[in-house]
């Protein structure tokens, strides 16, 4: 009995053991992050006449240049659906379109409509679907708005192609003055507007929060005064005419202030304004140059560029406490900080090897990592989700605007016409 | 009750008892083996190296661009990312001023017979091992090479963080194609767990899983579990 009983347990024993179906479980660490590859079908027009514009070719742009999505060319398309009845993801499977876009315009009386529908090609279904209506004459802006719906579906992050950008362009006039431009585009460089123009230097173009103002620096008077300036109506206003140094205004993120420099006390200082009451207030006081403050996202501190190390590095001033603290380390020379809307990035000139490059430090790990290969770069403005840095740059011997995906993985060069482009400043997210 | 009952009585219960035991407990996971292949096993690593490699001479110290520059020590050294200076590093000499000197096409014949020595070596060594695999070894060369298709076409979206943790179970069948994939734990994150299925379903299939014993396919990978959680990204 016993025996039979413990040849029986060890039976049991034996079957447990090469029969227990472990599962095996594998663990994936890393990743190759390659550009998603997308399929933008030409969108469906159905109106009189020809469409205001190619919506589809729009949209393929915007995503092309985030860098995170591989655009599929239209002519390697097996098909062009425009409604779900037409899809066949075998087609869009062979081309390793991992999802495709589709979509159809049509313009009752002053009001296009852009229907879109995008679909998950490897798993066979629709993932979005949605529609963009507005005047004809924004139909850019619609096309903008369609790619940032699939960014933000398939990213998890709000795209910011339906934003603008703001320059100056500079064109050298034989006997005179330079002409100065403020100019506003479209984040696609496209559509430039004149905001402002003049025969005397323009400097320093910023946005408000709202993206319903601007304000800059103007000599028009001979000498840099701040304006700030309405979009919609054209409507200016001057802020400053102080004595000296009239530089770097910077709208707080509740509209209500603004920072800029001032060397009225004889150096250049940090000040700020109320622009409600003109009530201005100075924050720092030292003898070295202070300038080129940016506002942290919460509003409770601003970084500056001061030179009170010796050369030019990033300083943080704390609005409560009153206190100053040294932000960058790393590099002989840093500058011109902008932060990201999480406030955990901050991108900024930084020199290495004597070439100007544009570099992104993070708050929280201080990892600094430069983001450009070029010579030059000035200016870096940071687009509202975070994803891409905007700045100046040389390009056969003129000034260009240029543009770098955050990881430093996607460029791309913004479309001059003529002449010197220069300080560009990214719009916030801006109201329909 | 006589004894002649009781006995095959007793060894019945037991047979049955068994056999509900065995019907109950094995078609559940109880027991998860978590298998984190980095580095990949030694069977892998042999054959991605890369001879032709080894005839290249190796990568001159970076040459300062003036030879007058003197580094200054940093009031604060941090974690430097990219373009390496001539900065002084308290671990690693200082590279010198001047450059490796060129192979000459003499030294050059001569490690060319060298990377044909070390060729047949490692092939010496890969066969060896080839023959030596266990079946737990030829398992870990597989999930290795699972992984590694996996991550080569697993693109994370920028919403993506190091932490993010998702799982998925997918289905094989003995040809290596996948059949199924599921989400069984999101992270939270729509747009992270859909790259992770794509990244398996743009996979597809690991044709060498063909070369599996298949006992050994059977029992570790008509299901496998997938976890996904980066750890190299920027944050």
């Amino acid at each position: 009995m016993k025996r039979l009983l413990t040849a029986l347990m060890s039976v049991v024993l034996a079957i447990s053991a090469t029969s227990a179906w472990a599962q095996l479980t594998i663990e994936i660490s890393q990743g190759a992050d390659n550009p998603t590859a997308i399929a933008v079908a030409p969108f469906a027009w159905q109106g009189m006449g020809a469409p205001p514009e190619d919506i589809a070719f729009i949209v393929d742009g915007d995503l092309a240049r985030s860098g995170q999505f591989a655009p599929i060319a239209q002519g390697d398309m097996l098909g062009n659906p425009t409604t779900e009845a037409e899809v066949f993801f075998r087609d869009w499977r062979a081309l390793n379109a991992e999802y495709l876009l589709i979509g159809r315009v049509s313009l009752e009386p002053d009001v296009l409509r852009v229907d879109y529908e995008l679909f998950d090609v490897l798993r066979q279904t629709k993932v979005l679907t949605g529609y963009e209506s507005g005047p004809a004459s924004d139909a850019r802006m619609l096309a903008h708005r369609v790619a940032d719906a699939v960014y933000e579906k398939l990213t998890g992050v709000p795209g910011a192609f339906a934003t603008k950008l703001l320059y100056i362009s500079v064109d050298r006039v034989p006997g005179r003055n330079d002409y100065s431009r403020l100019t506003m585009s479209d984040s696609d460089g496209a559509r430039p507007i004149v905001l402002f123009d003049t025969y005397e230097p323009l400097l320093a173009p910023t946005w408000s929060p709202d993206g319903k103002h601007i304000a800059y620096v103007s000599f028009e008077t001979g000498r840099p005064a701040i304006y700030r300036q309405e979009i919609a109506t054209g409507q200016r206003e001057q802020l400053t005419n102080f004595p000296g140094l009239n530089s770097s205004p910077a709208w707080s993120p509740d509209g209500k202030t603004m920072a800029m420099v001032l060397s009225k006390g004889g150096n250049a200082d940090i000040y700020l304004m109320d622009l409600a009451t003109k009530k201005l207030t100075q924050l720092t006081r030292h003898y070295a140059i202070d300038t080129e403050p940016a506002w942290m996202p919460d509003g409770r501190s601003l970084l500056f560029t001061s030179d009170r190390g010796g050369k030019p590095q990033i300083y943080r001033y704390d609005l409560s406490s009153g206190k100053t603290s040294r932000v960058t380390y790393e590099g002989t020379y840093n500058a011109r900080a902008r932060v990201s809307q999480d406030g955990r990035s901050v991108v900024m000139v930084h020199q290495a090897e004597g070439r100007f490059h544009i570099a992104i430090l993070d708050l929280v790990t201080n990892r600094m990592q430069i983001l450009t290969s070029t010579d030059l770069d000035e200016s870096p403005s940071i687009a509202p989700n975070g994803s891409m840095v905007l700045y100046a740059t040389k390009y056969q011997g003129r000034s260009i605007l240029a543009a770098v995906a955050v990881d430093g993985e996607a460029k791309f060069m913004l479309p001059a016409s003529k002449g010197d482009v220069r300080e560009p400043a990214w719009s916030p997210y801006l109201p329909r | 009750m006589p004894r002649i009952i009781l006995r095959p009585a007793l060894v019945t219960l037991l047979i049955h008892g068994l056999l509900l035991y065995l019907l109950m407990a094995n078609w559940e996971t109880t027991e998860r083996e978590i298998i984190r292949v980095k580095p990949a096993p030694n069977v892998i690593n042999a054959r991605l190296v890369d001879v032709s490699d080894i005839s290249k001479p190796k990568p001159a110290p970076p040459k300062p661009k003036k030879a007058a520059v003197t580094p200054k020590p940093k009031p604060k050294p941090l974690p430097k990312v990219v373009a390496p200076k001539p900065k002084p590093e308290p671990l690693k000499a200082k590279p010198t001023p001047k450059p490796t000197p060129k192979p000459t096409p003499n030294q050059q014949s001569s490690r060319d017979a060298l990377a044909a020595i070390v060729r047949n070596e490692l092939a010496a060594v890969e066969s060896q091992q080839q023959a030596a695999l266990t079946e737990g070894e030829m398992s870990a060369s597989f999930v290795s090479l699972i992984q590694r298709t996996v991550v080569n076409y697993w693109s994370r979206p920028p919403s993506a963080r190091n932490g993010m943790e998702c799982e998925l179970s997918i289905q094989l069948i003995p040809t290596g194609e996948v059949v199924s994939v599921t989400l069984v734990r999101s992270s939270g994150n729509p747009a992270f767990d859909s790259s992770a299925v794509n990244a398996v379903q743009k996979a597809g299939a690991f044709p060498e899983l063909q070369n599996l014993p298949s006992r050994e396919f059977e029992k570790n990978f008509r299901r496998l579990t997938l976890i996904f959680k980066p750890e190299d990204l920027r944050y």
